[in-house]
């Protein structure tokens, strides 16, 4: 009998390893060895060709010491809280307004037409952008009398990424934020209401607090994409390279591209370590603020 | 349930042994297509960037027209590297790092600010024989152009003259001549000039985006640099440099250029065909198909002028080259084809009528009266100006990090066309970060 379960366990054991080793396999090979490749780069001076030269911390301290990787971190943070604040907010809103004000076959409609610009090629989305923010022929700027140079002028530059990456990913907030209003049970609100609770306070004790994974999983997986941010302000720009982004407008990433695109690959590779650990220090203290008792 | 399982384990063993067989055999089944085309015909690769596959495409077409002996031997396949020379750069790069010379395209296609990184990869076959036979032939701008250190590196697929396009109808209507302007000031005071009449009309767009060709043009003509022959930075120091920041701001604070209008814009566009932007400085690359793409019905009203003598000499970023790959089993080929293409008389004029009129490399062609001749959207003076130009060609002292000293340099123009920084601080802050993060321009 104890024979038959050993093999059993043994048995069981070898089907997982057989399930997960091809993945493993695969993870090892395309992640976990480039991620330690690009870490031991890092201290070295490498051009992808001839002999590559160790520097040591070299990379990091010069990284580190230059004016402009500064703002263009300071960029990339602009571009994360100006949109991660207004969309978890009016995605919040929206999404309540149509879980709880209107019916369940309005949801089927306002789903895909909150989520069409995800949906939209980022490339495409933005060169849209850069018509509609334009100078002279601009629609804003020709509804609005004005000719504000959005996109030239570097006061203006990132108000057009700003509202692109808001219009984008709003969606998401929404679709996300909706499905957690479902795990919201209507007991709960129904309590609530016979306790007096006005529609503010039904947010405040009951739906956020139960939403609270959810908001969590929202706002972590967002700033580990968004800390990321590239494309958005490269095209709107009307830059499709790195060559001539203005440091107004730069996002951190560029760092990591206009090194890649001039063969200094352990620089590039440093600079990507430093954006692991700002994604690593931001992740670790939201999991902190989201697991404390009574956080939000 | 045990069998269950095993059944389940034995079907994915399979599905996988199935998916490798697959993976396996699509490959041996390329091996052997590759193989039977080879015993037909020699395919050759040649690397474009996206903007150029469909001239190159159609120009090889016109090659193979012109010497029909390649047609049943050759076969052209462009392929493109991307969205430019940068990323061309960027796959020779990782295909030297895996040691995958071979692999490489036979032909491949960069911008001179590429040329001393190739030049360092030692990828590049050496064509000095070439120009050593044929230098008599072809006009000496282009071949300083073709040439790095001690090495011949390629051929012109196009050379980035300093040309000046300007409306004629606006120009002749404010009475002014551009081949008159002899310095910077002359170029503004012809501004000036025309905007007495057409007051909301620009001779060029220059923003605080600013623009790496716009600036090492410029660097051409006044004999810049950003660091010196040992690969020191200089560029805080260099009279050069800190002229062309200033060239820059002068003609924005003139008012004679647009500060909103950005290149390839919407309102580039617009402002190109509505007369907006009545002349464009930089424009040796736009005038032979891009001028006449993006302004079809301003057939006739283009003319193309040279710079201000002062700053007349010198390219936009040198020209477009075509190398061979060294290590390719067709490098020999490449090589005779690619002189044919640039280096023959029959070529050039089979290029020349061609769609995108490729301007002839040869004396014999500038002497020609065959290539000085109108065309359906330029009088007569674009070829007469065309050559002057080629005379006057020179190319900026690339080094093989230039791509990041361009990304470095632009944007400290950008800060100080915006007023963020004065000109000391931004030359002094490009200077530190090129210190940075390159050390020395040649390593």
């Amino acid at each position: 009998m104890k024979n038959t379960k050993k093999k059993n366990k043994s048995g069981s054991r070898g089907f997982i390893l057989f399930l997960l080793g091809p993945f493993c396999v695969l993870h090892l090979i395309f992640t976990i060895f480039p991620a330690v490749y690009s870490f031991v780069l890092s201290f070295f001076k490498y051009r992808g060709y001839g002999e590559a030269k160790f520097i040591g911390l070299e990379n990091y301290k010069n990284l580190l010491g230059m004016s402009s990787t500064w703002r263009q971190m300071g960029n990339t943070m602009i571009y994360y809280f100006s949109h991660l604040i207004p969309c978890l907010i009016i995605g919040f809103i929206l999404a309540y307004a149509v879980y709880n004000m209107l019916g369940k076959r309005s949801q089927r409609f306002y789903k895909p037409i909150f989520y069409l610009p995800q949906l939209c090629a980022t490339v495409a989305a933005s060169m849209v952008f850069g018509v509609i923010f334009g100078t002279n022929i601009g629609v804003i700027n020709q509804l609005l009398g004005t000719k504000i140079p959005f996109l030239t002028n570097l006061n203006y530059i990132k108000i057009p990424v700003i509202v692109l990456i808001i219009w984008r990913t709003m969606g998401w907030y929404f679709l996300i934020l909706l499905s957690g209003m479902s795990t919201v049970s209507t007991d709960l609100l129904e309590a609530a209401k016979l306790d007096g609770a006005n529609r503010i306070k039904q947010i405040r004790y009951v739906v956020l607090p139960v939403m609270k994974p959810i908001i969590s999983f929202l706002i972590i997986t967002e700033t580990m994409s968004s800390i990321k941010i590239y494309t958005e302000p490269a095209l709107v720009t009307n830059n499709v390279t790195a060559t001539s982004m203005p440091i107004a407008a730069a996002p951190f990433v560029n760092v990591i591209v206009s090194n890649l695109d001039g063969g200094q690959f352990g620089m590039a590779s440093a600079a990507g370590w430093i954006l692991f650990g700002v994604i690593l220090i931001f992740t670790l203290i939201y999991m902190a603020v989201f697991n404390e008792k009574g956080g939000i | 349930m045990r069998k269950a399982r095993r059944i389940t384990a034995v079907l994915l063993g399979m599905a996988m042994v199935a998916g490798l067989t697959a993976c396996a055999g699509s490959d041996e089944k390329k091996d052997s297509s590759a193989k039977s085309n080879t015993d037909e015909k020699v395919t050759i690769k040649l690397m474009e960037w996206d903007s150029g596959v469909d001239n190159a495409k159609t120009e090889w077409e016109v090659f193979l027209d012109t010497f029909p002996e390649y047609k049943d031997k050759v076969e052209i396949e462009v392929i493109t590297g991307g969205s430019g020379p940068i990323d061309i750069m960027e796959t020779m790069r990782k295909m030297a790092a895996s040691g995958e010379q071979e692999e490489m395209p036979d032909i491949i296609t960069c911008n001179w600010a590429q040329v001393p990184e190739y030049y360092d990869m030692g990828i590049i076959r050496d064509v000095t024989d070439v120009y050593d036979e044929h230098g008599d032939e072809i006009l000496p701008g282009v071949m300083s152009l073709m040439k790095y250190k001690d090495q011949y590196m390629g051929f012109p697929a196009e050379v980035k003259t300093k040309i000046w396009a300007y409306r004629k109808d606006m120009f002749e209507k404010a009475g002014v001549d551009p081949n008159e302007c002899k310095t910077v000031d002359d170029l503004i005071a012809a501004g000036k000039k025309v905007q007495e009449v057409y007051p909301e009309s620009y001779i060029e767009n220059y923003t605080e985006v600013a623009q790496g060709y716009d600036l090492y043009a410029y660097f051409t003509g006044n004999g810049a640099r950003l660091a010196d022959e040992e690969g020191n930075y200089i560029c805080s120091s260099d009279p050069g440099v800190r002229d062309a920041f200033e060239f820059y701001e002068k003609m924005r604070e003139s008012g004679v250029v647009s500060t909103t209008i950005q290149d390839f814009s919407e309102d580039w566009y617009a402002a190109l065909n509505d007369g907006t932007l009545c002349s464009q400085v930089l424009a040796g690359w736009f005038t032979s198909n891009h001028l006449p793409n993006v302004c079809p019905d301003l057939a006739g009203k283009w003319g193309l002028a040279l710079w201000p003598e002062d700053i007349a000499k010198g390219s936009e970023s040198g020209a477009k080259l075509m190398m061979v790959n060294d290590a390719s089993p067709n490098a020999d080929l490449c090589v005779e084809m690619l002189t044919k293409f640039c280096y023959t008389e029959e070529s050039a004029s089979a290029l020349f009528h061609s769609s995108r009129g490729i301007i002839p490399y040869l004396k014999s062609c500038a002497e020609s009266e065959e290539f000085l001749v109108a065309n359906d959207y330029y009088d007569v003076d674009r070829m007469e100006t065309e050559f002057k130009a080629m005379d006057l060609l020179s190319v900026y002292p690339y080094t093989p990090n230039s791509s990041l000293e361009e990304t470095i340099i632009v944007r400290y123009l950008g800060e100080y066309l915006s007023g963020t920084m004065d000109l000391d601080t931004a030359l002094k802050s490009a200077e530190d970060e090129m210190k940075a993060q390159i050390g020395n321009a040649y390593e």
